[in-house]
């Protein structure tokens, strides 16, 4: 059976095209809407802007200081949130990062509909922030945000299973500790999810 | 003439013909020192103080773009010396004088670092010709670090460690600054042994391994440095520091005090200030934003919340730096109040502005905080006492 190229119909803005694409979007929401998520990371609050003598002539020292601080809001504003595994260029305002991407690893031997699913989640954390104020090293507090919100939960569908749990250093400057999930899911299986395409649908 | 008369007389020039004619260049060198267009007269710092000298200023190898500033020889009158790691002041073609104001003159380390255009430091001895000269090298940074809560100085050299990398390298998950450069500067406790706090110098041999240096006329972008080598016995007198690019830390370092690890944490500093008495009148003020997020006075008198930031500024007429600090009010631990005090996380945006935000720990519910502020000469102080709340 060949794909029939000349009638492609998509619709790129569903999220569920794709499985991987529709969890990561679930695991974002998830880490987003988590109150001490961003606290734990060192999220920086922005800075409140200097508040001019004449608003209607500033001097061009308070629109210098204006600049500056509208800077400084839009660097801190750099995500520390990411739905990939990537590498960090160099900046000063923002060093900690959660990352995470999935894999489909396996399949069922016994029946190839079901698939396993890892979901990799990576605290990376620069060493000058490795402290935190409640006296936790700060990968193992986003460690335990991470499980406390995952693990054991139907979050993803299955139940979330945490298999991995190991830390490493990733070059001089940076900690990371690195969870692995694992969940059973559909193996692309037509009328679920993931399922748009009817050439999908498993065939001898 | 007798004979032992004559010996006699032929022994004092020296005793063999070697002795005699160096005998004789020392004293022809001696007596038309100051005829030659080389001759200046320079200023040395010895253990007994700073003392004028007479000097041959001479040309030793080209300077070139290509390599570092390069030595010049310094020759004394025949029989003086210095030992390696000496300061020596010498007049350029501006002028045949010292450009050393009077007062300057009686401690030329009150001289501005940015007029020091005349210094220099004797960095190697070449005995090989017959008149013993110093190699000199010009002094071109004041280097500066913390030791215990005082800020210590040393006038010394930057030199290229011709680091012909990218400036930058990549791991697996990170990029990191990678320059090298390297400084030398006097072995001052080598060259003036317990002179030195009489003399105004301190005592470098305490730099070591991972300290950091500010080196940079760039106070927007500032670059810092690590130590990562040591060489002080080659030669003696001077240390030769190897020096790696390291990332500015805007939390800790102060660009404008060109000073690594000036901040213990944010808005605590990291040097002795002791508060001198006069206490001014209350000047905090409770800040809040208004909707278009510009900071505005508070009409009240606000809580701290767990996980909101507060905002507080002076109203000091001060212009020195302020040091703000907290203390936990009531009868607690040392470590509770470390605890305690480092829950609340301190951001200082300009001189006068800081921020506080507790963090979310339950246990900060209740306490009480006196905040304080002062400036570094101590004049003037002022406090408000402080409550979190949930």
């Amino acid at each position: 059976m060949k794909r029939d190229i000349e009638n492609i119909k998509r619709d790129l803005e569903d999220k569920r095209n794709n499985d991987i694409i529709y969890k990561k979007a679930k695991l974002m929401e998830i880490f987003l809407k988590d109150p001490d998520i961003q606290e734990v990371l060192g999220k920086k609050d922005p800075r409140p802007l200097n508040k001019y003598v004449d608003p209607s002539n500033p001097t061009q020292e308070e629109l210098e200081t204006r600049k500056e601080i509208i800077e400084y809001n839009e660097k801190i504003k750099h995500e520390q949130i990411i739905p990939f595994l990537k590498l960090n260029g160099l900046q000063y305002e923002v060093l900690n990062f959660l990352m995470f991407d999935i894999n489909d690893s396996d399949v069922s031997y016994y029946n190839k509909t079901i698939k396993t699913q890892t979901i990799l989640v990576m605290c990376l954390i620069h060493e000058d922030e490795m402290d935190t104020q409640y006296g936790i090293v700060r990968t193992d507090l986003l460690s335990y945000i991470v499980r406390d919100l995952l693990c054991w939960t139907n979050a993803l569908g299955m139940q979330l299973k945490l298999t991995n749990d190991f830390t490493d250093i990733i070059d001089v400057k940076y900690y990371c500790r690195t969870m692995k999930f694992v969940v059973q899911a559909p193996n692309t299986v037509r009328g679920h999810m993931g399922m748009n395409n009817k050439y999908d649908d498993f065939s001898w | 003439m007798r004979l032992d008369t004559y010996k006699e007389y032929l022994l004092k020039h020296g005793n063999n013909l070697a002795e005699v004619k160096r005998n004789q260049s020392d004293y022809t060198i001696d007596y038309t020192f100051t005829r030659d267009p080389n001759y200046k007269r320079v200023y040395i710092l010895t253990k007994d103080g700073w003392k004028y000298e007479d000097v041959k200023y001479q040309f030793h190898s080209a300077s070139s773009i290509l390599k570092d500033a390069v030595d010049y020889y310094v020759q004394f009158r025949p029989g003086i010396h210095y030992p390696i790691g000496s300061y020596i002041i010498i007049p350029d073609d501006t002028t045949h004088d010292l450009n050393l104001s009077e007062d300057e003159l009686k401690n030329p380390f009150t001289q501005p670092v940015e007029d020091r255009k005349q210094w220099w430091i004797i960095v190697g001895r070449n005995d090989a010709s017959a008149y013993v000269r110093y190699m000199v090298l010009k002094c071109n940074w004041n280097f500066r670090w913390i030791l215990n809560g005082k800020i210590l100085e040393v006038f010394g050299c930057i030199r290229n460690a011709n680091s012909y990398t990218s400036g930058a390298w990549t791991a697996d998950y990170s990029t990191t600054l990678d320059n090298l450069s390297g400084c030398w500067i006097p072995d001052t406790y080598h060259v003036y042994s317990d002179q030195l706090s009489t003399l105004g110098l301190c005592d470098t041999r305490t730099i070591h391994y991972d300290q950091r240096f500010m080196i940079t006329n760039n106070i927007i972008n500032p670059k810092c440095y690590r130590v990562t080598k040591v060489v002080d016995m080659v030669p003696q007198g001077i240390i030769k520091l190897s020096i790696k690019q390291d990332d500015f830390d805007s939390k800790r370092d102060c660009p404008e005090l060109l000073l690594c690890n000036y901040y213990e944490e944010e808005g605590k500093v990291n040097v002795d200030i002791e508060p001198s008495g006069d206490v001014g009148s209350n000047s905090i003020k409770y800040m809040t934003t208004n909707e278009d997020f510009e900071l505005i006075e508070s009409s009240e008198e606000l809580l701290l919340r767990i996980g909101i930031t507060s905002y507080f500024e002076s109203s000091m007429d001060s212009t020195l730096p302020l040091e703000w600090k907290l203390d936990l009010i009531g009868d607690f631990s040392d470590e509770d109040i470390a605890y305690y005090c480092n829950l609340l996380k301190v951001t200082k945006f300009d001189n006068k502005t800081i921020s506080i935000k507790p963090s979310k720990a339950k246990s900060l519910i209740g306490k009480r905080f006196n905040l304080s502020v002062c400036d570094t000469s101590g004049n003037y102080y002022s406090s408000i006492e402080l409550e979190v709340g949930e």
